[in-house]
């Protein structure tokens, strides 16, 4: 018996995932939707009004000593967040925001580097989309009768992988509006911090000060 | 953060008096923490400062809360400046209004002295403080309530006041006089 024979008369389960199928393209089409650069312009916006409590919104006088300090210029990167926009229309340094500095160490900040500065959780949901839509129509052809020669794929034995991808599938942009989230709570909880400790450094100058001998 | 959300901020600061640091980026700020910290201040205001900037110390906020804080006879204000100072010349508001104030002191460093500090302060009651950590820039920091570095502050200002030469047109309209510490 040939394998078309085989695949053709074995019944196809993944009509049954329907509704979890739609769901997973609904979800990752919202997550597509949602405004673009939004984790970025929300610590940018942050971490440019904390900056703007030691330039005065702008004024060139901050000490050199803070604009030296690693914690200025890791709110100082965070203040010019590039968006990687394709257009290439994407320099948000200026006089005011150099956006030279390192970024703030710590997990969140390395899950903001390695996932999201470049846009990877935008290509993952597009792989998403793109696998539900696939299994979508697949199922809706194996229902109706059309290509039943991929049937034995989703056969009861093998269509857990299936449901397992779709729970991904699912729980993929969720998971990334959750942890975009943290990440945009930590890049305003570093920009405040780190301010407020450059001026508890300054403070500690005044505890400090003396006459030159 | 606009002036008057920092207003607000420095007065909330300035009542509570818990020390908590709080950065000035500009002459309107400083002007602002000059400014409430006369109204705050219990007793003394002791002022380190190259000429007294009238853009911070001449607004006319800043004059009222020193008038208020002057009216009692027992408040007392020492200010030390590097430059040379016309008290009479009415070029800066805040010497006019206080030049023959009793409770008031002005007096200039010597030159040589100049090189042994790189700051400028304001410091009030042996508490509060605000404190430019570069003499030559108007950013500051500034806190209420934080006794270790007032009471360093003071330390620093009183070394150094003895060292000054009197300003004073006290009772002289139209000049003022030098005098010898």
């Amino acid at each position: 018996m040939s394998y078309l024979a085989t695949c053709a008369g074995t019944l196809s389960m993944l009509p049954n995932l329907e509704p979890l199928t739609a769901g997973a393209l609904a979800l990752n089409l919202a997550y597509l939707n949602l405004e673009r650069f939004r984790y970025r312009d929300k610590i940018r916006s942050r971490a440019r009004t904390e900056l703007d409590r030691l330039n005065g919104g702008g004024s060139d006088n901050t000490p050199r000593k803070l604009l030296e300090n690693r914690w200025f210029q890791e709110v100082d990167r965070l203040a010019a967040l590039p968006n990687h926009d394709p257009t290439g229309d994407d320099d948000l340094r200026s006089a005011s925001y150099r956006g030279n500095g390192p970024l703030p160490a710590g997990p969140w900040g390395r899950i903001y580097n390695g996932f999201y500065e470049r846009h990877q959780d935008m290509y993952v949901t597009c792989i998403l989309t793109v696998y539900s839509i696939f299994l979508l129509a697949l199922g809706t052809a194996h229902s109706s009768g059309i290509l039943i020669s991929t049937s034995c794929w989703f056969s009861a034995d093998l269509i857990a992988f299936t449901f397992w991808g779709l729970v991904v599938s699912i729980l993929a942009p969720i998971a990334f509006v959750i942890v975009g989230k943290q990440i945009v709570r930590w890049g305003k909880d570093v920009s405040k911090e780190n301010v407020n400790g450059l001026v508890g450094l300054l403070s500690d100058e005044a505890k400090d000060a003396s006459l030159k001998t | 953060m606009p002036l008057e959300n920092y207003r607000e901020k420095v007065e909330r600061l300035a009542r509570e008096r818990k020390g908590k640091p709080i950065y000035n980026a500009s002459v309107d700020h400083a002007s602002i923490i000059i400014e409430r910290m006369f109204a705050h201040a219990r007793e003394n205001v002791s002022i380190l400062s190259g000429k007294l900037n009238a853009r911070a110390y001449g607004r006319d906020e800043v004059v009222e809360e020193a008038t208020l804080f002057l009216s009692d006879p027992e408040h007392r204000l020492c200010i030390l400046v590097e430059e040379d100072v016309d008290l009479g010349d009415g070029k800066n508001p805040f010497f006019e209004a206080f030049k023959n104030h009793n409770n008031v002191s002005v007096r200039r460093l010597p030159d040589h002295l100049h090189e042994s500090y790189d700051f400028h302060f304001l410091v009030m009651d042996g508490d509060s403080y605000r404190f430019e950590g570069d003499k030559n820039k108007h950013s500051a920091v500034a806190a209420f309530g934080d006794v270790d570095a007032a009471k360093n502050l003071e330390n620093i200002f009183e070394s150094l006041w003895d060292s000054g030469r009197e300003l004073s047109a006290r009772h002289q309209e139209s000049e003022y006089e030098v005098m010898p510490a």
